[in-house]
């Protein structure tokens, strides 16, 4: 039982990073718009961030410090501070997604609508992050968030043809009625929400906040093994759910409603209310990952204490950088902005932070001073360039894609 | 600032007024397709959705929520294509051919929010029939007019 909650961290770091609010609706919405034809993409990002994340938790379990302390010792206060404001600026406007996506869930069950949630969720996401303990908040959360497997149980209940979902994931390039732009768009920005910044941030400083050290290794590889590729697999259920019932029909997703209409056609009451469920504990973890990270980041590149293993009083500006970014994320909401749009630019605008974020990892992760016999082998080296390159090509394409597109409309 | 910052400066400005100055031209008859053809497939989205909603059992709030989201789809939908500006006799003939199915998707939602409203269950199915129906034609005008 032990070793099966010690997965956690890795559950909730991939429940926020593949299934948060914007990844809910982007995943429904890309298969009902291409059926599978993209599913490659959420197989490309899962290989990806599982090769990343499994860098900065082995910097976290043999250096005993963060990912981004490091980037910044290493790579000096420059390097540091770009990757600061770009990765800051993403988690600020996913923080304030994920608040909106707790309201929006709570909406679902109440009626009552969202923006008069948005206050008392940022409250209540607060109150957890402050009084909380991690291991207590990453058990509850991340576990909770499983209950979105119900979408690969409504998948079956659907009856899909799984030949058409073959043809479709083995075909490259659109469907007759959507063009090459709008199907770059979306993979960019699928591809952006496997490899979110926040997520490798908030993994190392899961990390140490758990205290791992090198024979904490085994630990964090099954976190990363196992927690990823489950945070995938949902996204592929959503997005089949999304294709066996829209596709056809020819529906466009844009609301968090329409993404658990296929589970309650094929589930009924009990499962709409199980994913109702899922989708509240996947915006609430996602919501106090981005929190966390937000503080984790400021905290570390400043040299503050930081982390939930100090009392508050001793990591008092931490703390106050997380209550700032809920009172900023609040304060976006109430402008009446769509949360699920701004998920949508923050994607756009993580795919272009992204090789701020991995390419100081990378040089991390060579270096013997900080992880001596552990550094890169070949293999991670190999795959870590190869995706510095499709890291590098998501970041040009994403502003000019949007541009053309109209944000994939 | 060097030359070369002066042409990034340049070039970000004119791709951030390029939208504003594109507003200020009269509508053309494809800007007007387009409008009119995206306004019609996020009412046929709402209404098909809505459409499946009905037909199934599911919570009354959840229901009541995903209908609101339609009813301001298919609200939107409409006024957008009210307040075009019709350049010529090509676009009057799709504004006249779209407007009548925004009208009846608004009162097929209209009306499956009321059915909601009450108890009765098999008044809010039978709303099902007519929203697929106008979900349908409003997606035939789509694929006619891409």
């Amino acid at each position: 039982m032990k070793r099966l909650l010690g997965v956690t961290l890795g559950i909730l770091t991939a429940i926020g990073g593949f299934v948060d609010i914007g990844d809910l609706v982007a995943n429904s919405e890309t298969g009902a718009r291409f059926g599978m034809r993209l599913a490659w993409v959420v197989v490309l990002g899962v290989v990806g961030i599982c090769v990343y994340a499994e860098m900065a938790g082995r910097v976290a379990a043999v250096s005993g410090r963060p990912v981004f302390d490091l980037v910044r010792e290493r790579l000096g206060p420059r390097v540091g501070l770009a990757n600061l404001l770009g990765s800051y600026l993403v988690t600020m406007l996913t923080l304030a997604a994920e608040v909106g996506g707790v309201a929006l869930a709570v909406e679902l069950v109440t009626g009552v609508h969202y923006l008069l949630w948005v206050p008392v969720a940022a409250f209540v996401i607060w109150v957890v992050l402050w009084r909380v303990r991690f291991e207590t908040m990453e058990r509850v959360f991340g576990l909770a968030g499983l209950a979105l497997v119900v979408f690969v149980v409504a998948l079956v209940g659907l009856g899909p043809s799984w030949g058409d979902f073959a043809t479709q994931a083995t075909t490259l390039g659109p469907p007759g009625e959507e063009d090459w732009g709008t199907y770059g768009f979306f993979a960019v920005a699928l591809f952006a929400a496997a490899m979110t910044p926040y997520e490798v941030f908030f993994f190392s400083s899961g990390g140490v906040e758990e205290r791992w050290t090198r024979k904490d290794l085994i630990t964090e590889r099954v976190n990363v093994f196992v927690g990823f590729p489950l945070g995938g697999l949902l996204s592929l259920a959503i997005m089949a759910c999304a294709a066996t019932v829209y596709l056809p029909e020819g529906v466009r997703v844009d609301t968090l409603g329409q993404v658990a209409l296929p589970v309650a056609l094929s589930l009924g009451k009990l499962g709409l209310a199980v994913v109702i469920l899922g989708f509240f504990a996947a915006t609430f973890g996602a919501a106090l990952e981005t929190g966390l990270s937000a503080g984790y980041t400021i905290a570390q590149y400043f040299g503050w204490q930081w982390g939930k293993r100090v009392r508050p009083r001793q990591a008092a500006r931490f703390h106050t950088v997380v209550l700032v970014g809920f009172l900023v994320a609040v304060a976006l909401l109430l402008t009446t902005v769509d949360p699920i749009a701004v998920t949508e630019y923050s994607l756009v605008f993580s795919a272009l932070a992204l090789p701020l974020t991995y390419l100081p990892i990378l040089v991390v992760a060579n270096d013997r001073d900080y992880l001596g016999d552990r550094v890169n082998g070949r293999a991670a080296n190999v795959l870590g360039v190869f995706y510095l390159v499709v890291i590098l090509l998501a970041a040009l394409a994403a502003i000019p894609l949007m541009l053309l597109t109209g944000m994939g409309s | 600032m060097g030359s070369s910052g002066r042409w990034v400066a340049g070039i970000a400005c004119l791709a951030l007024l390029a939208p504003v100055v594109a507003g200020l031209f009269p509508t053309s008859v494809d800007g007007y397709r387009d409008a009119v053809v995206t306004a019609a497939r996020d009412a046929a989205s709402a209404t098909s959705t809505a459409a499946a909603l009905v037909a199934s059992p599911t919570l009354p709030t959840y229901t009541d929520v995903v209908l609101a989201d339609a009813r301001e789809a298919v609200g939107t939908a409409l006024a957008e294509v009210a307040e075009l500006d019709v350049p010529d006799g090509t676009a009057r003939g799709l504004r006249d051919e779209v407007l009548p199915l925004l009208t009846q998707a608004v009162a097929a939602v209209g009306d499956a929010t009321a059915a909601a409203g009450g108890d009765d269950l098999a008044t809010l199915r039978d709303q099902a029939p007519p929203l697929a129906q106008v979900g349908g034609r409003l997606r035939g005008f789509v694929e006619g007019h891409r």
